[in-house]
Order: C-alpha cells, then sequence, then structure tokens
C-alpha cells in the first residue's frame, strides 16, 4: 500500500513570483531555507508524489461552477493560466496521478463526501507557487485536491479536516508502492483584492499554527467572522486543516513566519511523522 | 448587467489572452458582446476599481483582472480604499 512520508503547509502568495523584489534580500533568505528545509523533508524520505490542497482562484473554476470539494482527474496539466504571473503562461505541464484521484473519489463517496470530479484544468498560483520552489523541475507524480475557500459559503473547518482524513485514508489503502508527501497551501491572516489587502494579523496566526501543531479541536472552534477580520484570504487555512486531517495524531513544528511579507502572515510548517 | 453576470464577464476575459489583448486594444469591441449599462460600461473603462469593487464584483475576481491589464497592487488598493471610506 502507499504510504504518506511527509505533510506540510505553506503560503502560497503569488508575488513570491510575480514581484519578487517586494521581499528584501534577507527576507528572500529566510523564505528560501523555509523551502529548502520542506524539500529536505520530502526528499530525505523518499516521497515521488506530492498531494497538493489547495483553492482554486476562478481561473479554472468560476461563479458559475465551484464545489466544495474538487479532485483533479487529468493525467496531464498545464500552467500558469495568470498572464501576471512572471513567468509565460501554459509553460509548465505537471504529471498527474489519476490513478489516485479516483480512488479518492472512490474512498470520499464511500466516506459521505460527495465530491466533484474535475478533469484537465489549467493551473494556476494555489497549485503552482510553491511547488515553482519545491520542485522546479517538475519530476513528481502530483495530485491536485480543491477545497472552496473562496466562494461562501464554504465548508466548515472541521469538514475540512475529515476531509483530509479521509485523503489520508485514500492514500494508505491504494494498492501502490508510492511514497507520497501531502503540501497544503494559501494563508495565512492576508486579504485579497479589499481596502485591507496588505494587512496581516500574526496574533492570529501563531494562535492558528500554535493550535494546528498540536492538533487541538479547539482550532474548529476560529468562526467564519473571526477569519474574515482578518482578511478573506485567511480561509485558505482550511488547506493546512486539511493535511493536519490526513495525518491525525502527527504534531506539527512551524518552519518559519514573518509577518506581512508578500501581503500575507508568511509561514511554513511541517508534520513530523 | 447583475454583479454575477460582471464577475462571470470579467473571468472570462482575463481568462482569455486574445479576448484580454482585444480590451486593452479597444474595451469597446469586448463590451459589446455583453449587456452592460453605461454606468458600468463607463466604469469599467475607467477603469473605477473602487465602484466595482462595492458594487458587487468579487474581491479575488476584481484584483486579478486588475493584474492582468497590469495594475499595480497598490494603486488598486488605494482606490478600493478610497470608495470604502
Amino acid at each position: 500500500m502507499a504510504d504518506i512520508v511527509a505533510a506540510m503547509s505553506s503560503v502560497h502568495s503569488p508575488l513570491m513570483m510575480s514581484a519578487p523584489q517586494m521581499a528584501d534580500e534577507a527576507t528572500w533568505g529566510r523564505i528560501n531555507t523555509g523551502f529548502d528545509t520542506l524539500r529536505e523533508t520530502f526528499t530525505s524520505a523518499g516521497a515521488d508524489t506530492i498531494v497538493v490542497i489547495s483553492d482554486e482562484h476562478f481561473n479554472a473554476l468560476d461563479p458559475r461552477r465551484y464545489p466544495s470539494f474538487g479532485v483533479v482527474t487529468a493525467e496531464t496539466s498545464v500552467g500558469p493560466v495568470e498572464n501576471w504571473l512572471g513567468m509565460p503562461c501554459n509553460s509548465i505541464s505537471v504529471n498527474f496521478e489519476p490513478e489516485l484521484a479516483e480512488a479518492v473519489l472512490d474512498e470520499g463517496v464511500r466516506q459521505g463526501f460527495d465530491l466533484t470530479r474535475i478533469g484537465e484544468v489549467g493551473l494556476d498560483h494555489g497549485f503552482l507557487t510553491c511547488l515553482n520552489f519545491l520542485t522546479p523541475r517538475w519530476d513528481m507524480s502530483y495530485l491536485w485536491l480543491i477545497q472552496n475557500c473562496v466562494l461562501p459559503p464554504l465548508p466548515s473547518l472541521k469538514r475540512c479536516y475529515d476531509f483530509g482524513r479521509m485523503v489520508g485514508q485514500a492514500i494508505r489503502s491504494w494498492d501502490s508502492s508510492r511514497r507520497v508527501a501531502l503540501l497544503g497551501t494559501g494563508g495565512l491572516s492576508h486579504a485579497v483584492g479589499t481596502p485591507d489587502m496588505g494587512k496581516v494579523d500574526a496574533h492570529f496566526d501563531k494562535k492558528f499554527l500554535d493550535l494546528l501543531c498540536q492538533q487541538d479541536p479547539a482550532m474548529f472552534d476560529i468562526t467564519d467572522a473571526e477569519i474574515d477580520a482578518v482578511g478573506n484570504g485567511t480561509h485558505e487555512i482550511r488547506n493546512w486543516i486539511a493535511v493536519a486531517g490526513a495525518v491525525e495524531g502527527a504534531r506539527g513544528e512551524v518552519v518559519m513566519y514573518e509577518e506581512g511579507t508578500m501581503v500575507v502572515g508568511f509561514g511554513m510548517m511541517q508534520f513530523q511523522l | 448587467m447583475s454583479a454575477q453576470s460582471l464577475n462571470i464577464m470579467l473571468v472570462d476575459l482575463f481568462r482569455s489572452e486574445t479576448d484580454l489583448a482585444q480590451y486593452q486594444k479597444d474595451p469597446e469591441v469586448i463590451l459589446a458582446n455583453y449587456d452592460v449599462t453605461d454606468e458600468e460600461r463607463t466604469r469599467l473603462k475607467g477603469p473605477d476599481w473602487g465602484w466595482l469593487y462595492t458594487h458587487g464584483i468579487h474581491p479575488y475576481i476584481l484584483v486579478q483582472f486588475a493584474l492582468a491589464l497590469g495594475v499595480e497592487i497598490p494603486q488598486y488598493v488605494q482606490q478600493v480604499k478610497g470608495a470604502t471610506g
């Protein structure tokens, strides 16, 4: 059976790619050290497949059709779809793992998750940004699981944790020798497109990271109103929570945190497996 | 148009390199395909990010449309702040 050998999360601020000058050299040093740490974790664990849990930002999905939970079943996809991400559109091609996608669909439906099958999908910064630093040769197999963090009503934090737990079970029961790393992306506190864009809340971020690393169920008590108060983009913590669910019981550690870099509370963490 | 229709129009626009290039060259050619009101046409052509923000455009969609047009984030945020006090 397949094994989960690494589980981690990171912010996916697209400005890392589109406007790298927004951070100074010292800050970039800390960002790169953080990505180096995450890469070392999954590389030393022998990972050959990366499951990304992220929302999508209306580049492939849109207000007409946006599932609470989606599974990308394509064999390959290209990106970025954004013309402003600092690299030519559709210049990256990735190999997906449709067999694992089907395993997640099967397990999800069996457990009562009404999942949506998503075929070939343009890759946006939610999927691409962190991987562009972590696997710049795009030489792994990937799976993209999409959670709705952008178009209310959103799935609850607890539901996202349970979704992640189901994903973990699906991976571990997948008849394969693959070694899988989980990567949640998005957050932490930040605002997207609102008058508060640029503001973050380090207090919120540190409280959330503490709860997450301890797998403390109190994280489910954070309300949508509390999240909205620290920025609409903060709802992407759902992707970090799903990763926690996939490795239920494992404790985490903060790899790095910078307040207010690239318009987000800039953090990375990983679980100890 | 409803806010939902405007949202969909902007999404369709920033996804299409061809339509986006045409819009930047002559927005009327693109806007003629949609049932936009005179005010919406004026605000879009401005562009008046503050008005669009306060009239129901999803902030994720609006800022990405601005980025697709090459607008700098500080300029965008300044307008949205100005419209919301």
